[in-house]
């Protein structure tokens, strides 16, 4: 975040409206055909589909993106601490839930891993 | 309004408006605080997994909120202009989306296979042992464990799943895989970075494609990649079966 400028916040500003504007089509579109996906993820797929017709993101919106993507876990922390204050829910549930990250994610890991070689040396060839 | 703060700030318990903005305004400080110092500890650490700023973020400021507001629910009516981000923020992952599609045209038919496969894999697993366990009231939160985290939670809101258990579960997902990824693969014979990518970023979204770029671009740019589309492939069929299994 080092040397901000007027401009540097103008056009960060503009990327971040087009962005909310791409979210806002896909929520209406979301609500309008009762698409099962959020309505962000309508518009992340409708800004792939924009960018694919039109070859490459001018660089003012390429870098909001950036800068927005490298701000995630900054925005996610709110969301993150709510797992220590479940009171009831982990109690009942909490063997469920740590096998559900410390076993599952290795083995999950290992399976995708297979799959995943298998499937790029056969199409090598 | 918590207790413990009017005690501290007597002047603004009677203006309930100004209070709860003022309220809002040091929240957003605090939360920027805490992700400043958890960046620095994670950049110190040489981008060590368990220091990521979600994970040590999260549990930092859980103690803070856990001694300060005394009620989550406080701290969440409170940290509201963050949840705001998280929209455009999914839009945005459409461009590094888009540079990596072109890049690794060569090999988009395997790639997108085991991607579908992935997608599917790391939810199952997880919900297989879960019901075991008799998880059964948890199962929706755990389905997105795998998922970027703005994806997970607006799918958490679509699919009726607890938010605050989905998002905790996400996170210590991401910081387990991005952990193990590497050492499991080097046991199970596996080399190519590509693999090792592409894992990251289905099992351990950010967390692990941060640790993938670690290890080189070509790793991370297959991770980010693994990501974006596990992330919509999943926001895309997991509402359908769950609509299916009723």
């Amino acid at each position: 975040m080092k040397g901000f400028n007027l401009g540097q916040i103008a056009s960060f500003s503009a990327g971040l409206a087009v962005l909310a504007g791409f979210q806002w089509l896909g929520n209406i579109i979301t609500e309008a055909l009762q698409l099962p996906m959020p309505g962000a993820v309508t518009g992340l797929l409708l800004l792939f589909a924009t960018l694919a017709i039109t070859g490459d993101a001018p660089s003012w919106l390429a870098q909001a993106c950036y800068r927005l993507i490298s701000l995630l876990s900054l925005f996610f922390i709110p969301a993150g601490v709510g797992i220590f204050f479940l009171g009831d829910i982990f109690a009942d549930n909490w063997l469920a839930i740590i096998a559900a990250i410390l076993l599952a994610t290795p083995i999950a890991i290992v399976v995708t891993a297979l799959v995943m070689q298998f499937l790029l040396r056969r199409f090598a060839k | 309004m918590n207790d413990s703060l009017k005690s501290f700030f007597p002047a603004l318990a009677d203006n309930a408006g100004l209070s709860a903005m003022i309220l809002t305004g040091l929240t957003t400080l605090l939360v920027c605080a805490v992700y400043g110092l958890a960046l620095k500890a994670y950049r110190r650490t040489n981008h060590f997994p368990l220091a990521h700023p979600l994970a040590l973020g999260s549990v930092a400021l859980a103690l803070l909120v856990a001694t300060c507001y005394g009620d989550y629910s406080h701290f969440r009516d409170h940290s509201q202009v963050f949840y705001w981000f998280l929209g455009p923020a999914t839009v945005a992952l459409a461009l590094p989306l888009h540079h990596e599609f072109s890049r690794i045209r060569a090999v988009a038919k395997p790639v997108s296979l085991g991607l579908l496969a992935g997608a599917l894999i790391s939810p199952a697993v997880a919900l297989t042992l879960a019901w075991i366990l008799g998880g059964d009231k948890v199962l929706l939160s755990l389905a997105t464990k795998s998922v970027t985290t703005p994806i997970a939670l607006g799918l958490s809101e679509k699919i009726g799943s607890i938010a605050a258990l989905a998002a905790g579960v996400v996170i210590f997902t991401g910081v387990v895989g991005a952990l193990v990824a590497a050492p499991l693969l080097k046991l199970a014979g596996i080399k190519d970075e590509r693999v090792l990518g592409l894992v990251l970023g289905i099992n351990a979204h950010g967390v692990g494609t941060a640790t993938a770029f670690q290890l080189s671009p070509r790793c991370g740019a297959f991770a980010s990649l693994a990501m974006g589309i596990t992330g919509i492939l999943t926001a895309l069929v997991l509402p359908l079966v769950i609509r299916l299994l009723g």
